[in-house]
């Protein structure tokens, strides 16, 4: 029993703090599939630098790499006006290929055995911090306010006086950071880098996102959801269910599935915010 | 306010206005589409910089140049489309851009809040503060914006107007509200079209007309028929109307449609009007009275909430666009880019936007290109479009360009009903009297025409018959409606 | 450009060599031009299938899913029915598994507004998913210990068009060729390829011209996915001539370039799937020297976004 905890609190961790991020840039009124590339570039460059610079320069290191790519996410769908989703799905396949290289190119075939990285337990305890902390940001301050409004129609926000570009950009940094730590997460659960290690993570955190109705404490649970799901894929793995025998595809998909059902509206009436994608 | 001047381009929106408003007074400012009155607003609002002239506050000079500065003065606008955020609640969306600190402390907020609500007679308690602000109604929209204004600390508010969307009660509360706002020391400013809001409720009245003050008189002193006659102005010059057109049975008819509104009352209300073959009936009226919207509704767009329509005797009402379209409709619509063209396509390629399925340039599944390419040239021909290459994007087209090639698309594709919206627009005096001969010919040719427009003039020298749209109702006017009583009903007015 | 030099670079090899080893690689000889084809014919057909519901405003990611099902199913087909009978009707399954695959997207796209990326991308997932369990199990051929299915023989599948080693190329190329000049003729020529771009350029302009906008978009969608579900049964009976696990090494997001760089014009398809077939295999040939296969993904990703940049820089500045 408290195994299945452990272990699901163990697969939510970077689903959380990923799902997180995506709040954060989709409340803001950006559309963000671009969790998958953030999160694979942060594990990449962290565990690289921690390599060489020590675990802490290298979370840090792995952070910045994902505020980067989320940079470049503000500029081209604020700045040039590029299509939200072409943009995230380049830029994952420029982490994807850029973290392949960097891969093959740099990793030391000779190290064995763990890089240093900071306990789980850090990450563990941001993915708590960070959606109470977005609870009572977006519910009690002014920057919470600004953030929803730019997300729900920036026009009528810039009429009354914000400045929707400059939210999504701090939002967009935000987005970097959780990213970055859910990344640097990963690396830190196994101890290395592997090739794509993510693994369709940040598409299940957007799913989170979707199932959660764009909200926090939701959104969080439908993370929660998702880790058990997986553990459980893990658990019970080979052994007869019933007198089925449940393929670990069938877990894996539930998530999937059920975001289908819910964008066709079957569960309930869908909170998408209404200024994503707009300017 | 005094000698202000505002030229957009060629357009002379403000010449040489003048405006005096004592505090604590409710003063009308009133006038037709395009007299200035909302550039005037803006003006002080902040919005525009006049060209000329200059602005006092309280005595003193002041130099607006945003709506910051404006607000910092003590003057707000509540403009026709609310700026509210749908998925904020109401208090959030009270207090957006006008926060009282970065950390907000609910509870004083709330406090403030009541008070203020309190101060215009409002009860609001917390169930109606935390209210999706996505699900109110059009007058708790218009309440919710004035209390946007005094939670600023507004002292001037201007009203841009405010009844658009508001039945006969939520208008009478809107103003009791305001009442109790001028008792209180507050100025408003109402800015309207609607004459009967002007006696019941207005201490003084400034009436403008294409862009000049016309007067500035204290209600008391006048009565509606002198001030409609100042809004609309006398009739100048004799029009050439068409004979009137023998009444046969309708080809067209609609019986009380009704078209809703995301908010607020019905856009339009219990229509109810017929054309007959060969008639050009024009809808005169000040925009926002539900002309696009039965545009919309009459061409199968936008669902009807109830009613009918009838062409020769039988019930389109729920059939689709593209079945009108092969009954012969054929439209100009209001907004160019968004309804009537696609602009990265050439002129071919437009020509047939909307006629694309007819046998003409259609066989069976296929395009008839060359047909539609001899179309194209006789509609770019007809009102003179001038074009760089039928295969150039029409996009590259200036606005009255774009607009005589959309006008031909309609009168040269053998039409039996056709609906045009402010055809003249983008047009010079020439090719608006081209436009409507066209459309004459066709009418005399057995078609029917229904034209919205919101210049009465020009209505009134090219139709047959001219009805009136006013606040959502389609008014019939008798026979010998004259120019006058055309420009009451406009506003408001009896009949 | 730039940033691939760059990169390379950076791993310690020359740019030079690499380009020479990748033009080599890709077209130096019969054969290589023979595997830049080969990896060109699925491009061209996923791309082409992207490229339909892009004209309709649709942005259909999940031609990877569609794919997947269309060569799952046209296996299995082909595997029941022997000969070219069964070769007929393999490909038939594959365009319906195609199609299916994207009704879900299409219809939620059309009559309930959500936004098809999110949900394509969802059933690729499930569609990896569910095609993975299917053939390391219930349909996993049985003296294999891979999840693959059987072998289709060699009767049942799309023979070579020029087979004169070392020339190979099949007729699946042939097929899309076909395809791509249907398409363009369509896009042309019909009616409802006038309304699909309509639609896509204008929707509600469309809308005014009488044009059923939600009709069209799940049309489109489902012959997208079609086609999706065409190029992975030309993938299984031209080249594989089975499904396993791994059957598609993501064409998925190569096709939505491919589309995207054809812009408006159908034929267009042809040489940009050409261009990142020959980068696939001219990849493959960069292995040898150290570079990674991702490499060429990369640049790939970037090449989208530079050329959605400029073009979006051009529309502003035409505006």
């Amino acid at each position: 029993m408290l195994n299945t905890v452990l272990l699901t609190l163990s697969m939510a961790t970077p689903l959380v703090l990923a799902a997180m991020a995506g709040y954060c840039s989709e409340r803001s009124g950006v559309i963000n599939i671009g969790l998958e590339g953030k999160m694979l570039m942060a594990a990449c460059v962290s565990a690289l630098v921690s390599v060489s610079h020590g675990p802490v320069l290298g979370v840090l290191a792995g952070i910045l790499a994902a505020v980067v790519m989320s940079l470049v996410h503000w500029l081209a769908t604020q700045r040039f006006g590029i299509d939200h989703v072409i943009s995230g799905m380049s830029l994952n396949a420029i982490s994807a290929g850029a973290t392949n290289f960097m891969f093959t190119r740099f990793s030391d075939p000779d190290r064995s055995g763990r890089i240093g990285t900071l306990p789980p337990l850090f990450y563990q305890a941001c993915a708590v911090i960070a959606p109470v902390a977005l609870i009572l940001y977006v519910g009690k301050t002014r920057g919470g306010l600004w953030l929803v409004a730019s997300g729900s129609d920036p026009e009528k926000a810039r009429l009354a006086g914000l400045q929707p570009d400059r939210i999504r950009l701090f939002a967009l940094v935000a987005t970097g950071l959780f990213c970055g730590l859910a990344g640097a997460y990963l690396v830190a659960d196994t101890g290395v880098f592997t090739d794509n290690m993510t693994a369709g993570r940040g598409y299940i955190a957007l799913a989170a996102l979707i199932l959660g109705g764009w909200r926090v404490g939701q959104t969080a649970l439908a993370c929660l959801a998702f880790g058990f799901l997986s553990s459980l894929n893990l658990l019970f793995q080979g052994t007869q269910l019933g007198g089925f025998n449940l393929p670990s595809e069938f877990w894996t998909s539930l998530p999937y599935l059920a975001t289908v059902i819910a964008l066709a509206g079957f569960l309930g009436k869908q909170r998408t915010p209404a200024g994503l994608g707009k300017t | 306010m005094r000698g202000i001047s505002k030229q957009f381009g060629r357009v002379q929106a403000l010449d040489n206005v003048g405006l005096s408003v004592t505090s604590g007074s409710i003063h009308g400012v009133v006038g037709e589409n395009g007299a200035g009155k909302s550039t005037l607003m803006k003006v002080l609002y902040g919005a525009y910089q006049a060209d000329s002239g200059e602005v006092k506050v309280n005595g003193k000079a002041v130099n607006i140049r945003s709506s910051k500065e404006a607000i910092a003065l003590g003057i707000g606008m509540v403009s026709q489309h609310y700026g509210i955020v749908p998925e904020l609640s109401m208090l959030d969306n009270l207090i957006l851009g006008a926060e009282p600190a970065m950390v907000l402390d609910k509870s004083a907020i709330r406090e403030r809040a009541g008070k203020i609500a309190a101060s215009i007679g409002l009860n609001y308690g917390n169930d109606i503060w935390d209210r999706d602000a996505s699900a109110i109604s059009a007058s708790e929209a218009q309440r919710l914006e004035i209390l946007k204004l005094l939670w600023r600390e507004a002292r001037i508010m201007i009203l841009d107007e405010p009844t658009a969307m508001l039945s006969p009660k939520d208008g009478e509360a809107l103003f009791g509200s305001l009442r109790a706002l001028t008792t209180e020391g507050a100025t408003v400013l109402l800015v309207t079209h609607r004459l009967p809001e002007i006696m019941e409720y207005c201490d003084h009245v400034t009436v403008l007309r294409g862009g000049k003050w016309i007067t500035d008189v204290p209600v008391s002193e006048t009565n509606p028929e002198q001030l409609s006659e100042l809004i609309v102005g006398r009739t100048v010059s004799v029009s050439v109307r068409p004979d009137p057109v023998p009444s046969a049975a309708p080809a067209l008819e609609v019986r009380n449609l009704s078209v809703a509104r995301d908010r607020g009352t019905d856009a339009v209300q219990n229509a109810s009007f017929a054309l007959s073959p060969g008639e050009l009936v024009g809808i005169a009226g000040v925009d926002g009275s539900g002309q696009a919207e039965l545009f919309r509704a009459l061409l199968g767009v936008t669902p009807t909430r109830e009613g009918e329509v009838l062409w020769h005797g039988q019930p389109i009402t729920s059939r689709s666009t593209s079945a009108r379209i092969e009954l012969g409709w054929r439209i100009l619509p209001e907004d160019r880019l968004s309804e009537a063209i696609v602009s990265d396509w050439s002129l071919i390629d437009n020509s047939t936007l909307g006629l694309h399925r007819l046998a003409e340039f259609a066989d069976g599944g296929k395009i008839r290109n060359q047909e539609r390419a001899a179309f194209a040239q006789k509609a770019a021909e007809k009102f003179g479009t001038k074009h760089g290459g039928l295969d150039a994007a029409i996009g590259g087209l200036s606005g009255g360009n774009q607009q005589r090639f959309v006008a031909a698309r309609m009168t040269e594709s053998g039409p039996k009903f056709f609906m045009a919206f402010q055809p003249s627009r983008g047009l010079d005096i020439a090719a608006t009297e081209d436009l409507y001969k066209a459309m004459q010919e066709r009418c005399r040719e057995g078609a029917s025409g229904l034209v919205v427009s919101f210049d009465l003039d020009e209505l009134m020298s090219h139709c047959h018959r001219v009805l009136v749209m006013f606040s959502g109702k389609v008014i019939v006017p008798p026979v010998d409606a004259d120019r006058d009583l055309l420009g009451r009903l406009m506003v408001g007015g009896e009949a | 450009m730039v940033a691939f030099i760059g990169m390379l670079m950076l791993g310690g090899i020359s740019p030079i060599e690499a380009a020479q080893t990748l033009i080599s690689g890709s077209l130096g000889s019969p054969r290589a031009i023979s595997g830049s084809l080969k990896e060109t014919t699925p491009l061209l057909l996923a791309g082409l299938g992207v490229f339909f519901a892009l004209r309709a405003g649709l942005f259909n990611i999940g031609i990877e899913g569609q794919f997947l099902l269309g060569g799952f199913a046209s296996a299995l087909v082909a595997l029941a029915v022997p000969g070219p009978v069964g070769l007929l009707l393999a490909m038939v399954a594959g365009v319906v598994a195609g199609a299916l695959w994207a009704l879900p997207a299409g219809w939620i796209r059309a009559y309930r507004n959500g936004h098809e990326v999110i949900t394509t991308i969802m059933l690729n997932s499930v569609a990896i998913a569910l095609t993975d369990f299917l053939v390391a199990g219930p349909v996993r051929a049985a003296n294999q210990t891979g999840a693959t299915t059987a072998t289709i023989p060699t009767s049942g599948r799309l023979q070579a068009l020029l087979n004169s080693p070392p020339w190979n190329v099949n007729s699946g190329l042939l097929l899309g060729l076909l395809l791509c000049a249907a398409m363009a003729w369509w896009m042309k020529r019909r009616v409802a390829g006038y309304e699909l771009q309509a639609v896509g350029a204008n929707a509600s302009a469309a809308e005014f011209a009488g044009i059923n906008v939600a009709k069209v978009r799940m049309n489109a969608m489902l012959v997208s996915g079609g086609i999706g579900g065409l190029g992975g049964a030309i993938q299984t009976l031209a080249f594989e001539g089975r499904f396993y696990q791994g059957f598609s090494p993501g064409y998925g997001f190569d096709s939505l370039g491919v589309a995207l760089l054809a812009g408006s014009n159908a034929l267009l398809v042809v040489p940009m799937s050409l261009l990142f077939g020959v980068l696939s295999k001219g990849g493959t040939s960069l292995l040898i020297l150290g570079v990674p296969k991702g490499l060429t993904n990369l640049v790939a990703g970037l090449v989208i976004l530079i050329s959605a940049t400029i073009r979006y820089r051009k529309a502003a500045a035409d505006a």
